[in-house]
């Protein structure tokens, strides 16, 4: 698995993941559709000509891989769900978001696919920020209720127009998939955030129809909503009955920490002009005084 | 299982209005439709329903592997949905590589294809999309146009394959999966009263016609282009400067040259006759 660090040796594994054959659900099924089927034990997991997987109790995933499958699939399902059901299971946020490591704390952006994410995430590595987590962050509180964020994934993927924008060469990146112009970018590990860190803010990106970069904070119920819509399989965690935790995290997440709303004009991406001014917001906010986790 | 309503239809040919009816009628006590703020029902390519209900994102997937998970995804949803989900389409009926529909027919309740007259149709096309009229027709009758075909940039929207307004049409009203209830526009303009009603009934939900007569109302085109004149509309495209632009019916016979009539007429004509255009 090249996207997660290796574990250093003599560590305790937190999640097994092994192979096995998976048998169909039995009853008391909260949802059973072809693609997930969910009680409040287990998430049962399928893609067609892939595989099945049922992740449980937050430490176990059994992956049931068909014939031919794609081993970039495989991956995919295990990156993806798998870990955020996990997570969901273990109590921990997994909020659809990259980040980076700023003095003051992780710095989150929030949105789904195509808001700008990997490509702010880019740039900043660029400007000399350790990256934090792509895609996936995974928020827990600690004993005082405070918000931090664990490394994740250690490679970045960028859509060829991003690259371009970033000056990215990718004649020698590999893509994602063959047919798709979409590349991984390796961060080099002296740019890996290498601990646990508090959150420090989550913008939250989004587009709308007007000419100028909107940055606001949100103070009312939506930044709290922000955090459960971006929040990884968040219809599978309903149906395991785990919302009520759900949120309570997320309203814990708002509460301690500032949600940050970010509109961009719809079809622009003034790339140096939005770092400078997301910069310029994280870094007059001030972190908690708080001890390593 | 049978709880997706597919409101179907070619670009520009009153799918969003449609949509803002059933809107409006599904939630009486809302007090007025705000275009801008209004939960206006799915719609069969958006990347981001797809992504969530697949977990894994369709941005690290080829095109063949979300055509072969559509079907999954919608059957999936009517599975967890406990009433019926209205889906917009703008995708021509077709079936993915290992011979299943895009739209099952087993997650499916009712499908509802709008169509308009195509010479209606090719302007407001051309104000959707930034383009002249000229090219509005020639994308109209290319059996390659599609939304988003790109493959170097994500979009917001899947790729979803139209083709030809003759081929759309036809993909629709003859495959034979699906019972299909036909609208045309000119009609639920001639007489929304009737057309909503039958939306109405087609989709399982209760006819009651003081109801259907306040939403018509809140949903009339003057109404809509009010909002979207005062407060902008979420939906409209950048290369456009309004959505809601005539609705008329007629008003082709203005916009339109002679030749760009005639071209249309040759192009569609077939189909054209099979609706009462010709």
């Amino acid at each position: 698995m090249p996207e997660w660090p290796q574990a250093n040796p003599g560590m305790q594994a937190d999640v097994t993941v092994r192979t096995a054959e998976l048998f169909l659900a039995g009853n008391s099924l909260q949802s059973a559709g072809p693609l997930r089927q969910v009680n409040s034990e287990e998430a049962r997991l399928g893609l067609p000509n892939v595989g099945k997987m049922l992740v449980r109790q937050g430490q176990e995933v059994l992956f049931d891989r068909y014939p031919g499958a794609d081993d970039t699939l495989v991956r995919l399902m295990l990156v993806g769900p798998a870990a955020a059901l996990v997570l969901h299971q273990r109590g921990v946020l997994p909020l659809h978001a990259s980040g980076i490591q700023t003095p003051a704390g992780a710095v989150l952006f929030m949105g789904n696919s195509g808001a700008g994410k990997s490509t702010l995430l880019n740039a900043f590595v660029r400007r000399g920020y350790r990256m934090v987590s792509e895609d996936l962050a995974a928020v827990h509180l600690d004993d005082q209720g405070h918000p931090w964020v664990s490394p994740g994934v250690q490679v970045t993927k960028l859509w060829a127009d991003s690259a371009a924008a970033l000056g990215q060469h990718t004649d020698s990146l590999s893509r994602v998939r063959p047919e798709l112009e979409k590349f991984i970018v390796p961060v080099p590990t002296s740019q890996l955030a290498q601990r646990q860190l508090p959150v420090l803010a989550v913008y939250a990106l989004s587009t709308h129809q007007k000419p100028d970069l909107l940055i606001e904070e949100r103070r009312d119920v939506r930044k709290f909503n922000a955090l459960l819509d971006h929040t990884w399989q968040k219809l599978v965690v309903k149906r395991m009955g785990l919302h009520a935790h759900h949120f309570k995290l997320a309203a814990s997440v708002a509460n301690k920490v500032p949600i940050v709303r970010v509109c961009r004009p719809e079809g622009q991406f003034a790339l140096d002009a939005m770092l400078d001014a997301l910069e310029a917001d994280f870094q007059q906010r001030q972190g908690p005084a708080l001890e390593s986790a | 299982m049978h709880k997706l309503v597919w409101l179907s239809s070619y670009p520009k040919s009153g799918n969003t209005w449609v949509r803002l009816f059933l809107a409006a009628y599904t939630k009486p006590e809302r007090p007025g439709v705000d275009i801008n703020n209004i939960d206006m029902s799915l719609h069969a390519g958006n990347r981001d329903m797809v992504d969530r209900v697949i977990g894994v994102q369709s941005s690290d997937l080829t095109a063949a592997e979300i055509e072969r998970y559509r079907p999954e995804v919608y059957r999936q949803l009517a599975a967890e949905a406990d009433e019926p989900l209205f889906i917009k389409v703008h995708d021509r009926w077709r079936q993915h590589a290992e011979g299943s529909a895009i739209f099952p027919a087993d997650a499916t309740l009712a499908t509802i294809y709008i169509v308009r007259d195509p010479r209606a149709v090719a302007p407001s096309y051309a104000n959707h999309y930034g383009l002249s009229v000229d090219a509005a027709i020639e994308r109209m009758s290319d059996p390659g146009n599609d939304i988003h075909p790109q493959t170097d940039r994500l979009r917001r929207q899947l790729h979803q394959p139209m083709g030809s307004w003759s081929q759309h049409v036809l993909s629709w009203l003859d495959q034979t999966e699906l019972p299909v209830l036909l609208l045309r526009y000119e009609d639920m303009h001639a007489d929304p009263e009737s057309s909503f009603a039958k939306i109405v009934a087609a989709s399982g939900l209760t006819l009651d016609s003081a109801r259907l007569s306040k939403a018509l109302a809140e949903t009339r085109f003057d109404r809509l282009q009010q909002q979207e004149s005062e407060a902008g509309f979420k939906e409209r495209p950048r290369a456009s400067t309004r959505f809601f632009r005539r609705g008329e019916v007629e008003s082709w016979r203005e916009e339109l040259t002679p030749a760009q009539c005639e071209r249309i007429v040759n192009e569609h004509g077939l189909v054209m006759r099979r609706l009462g255009y010709l």
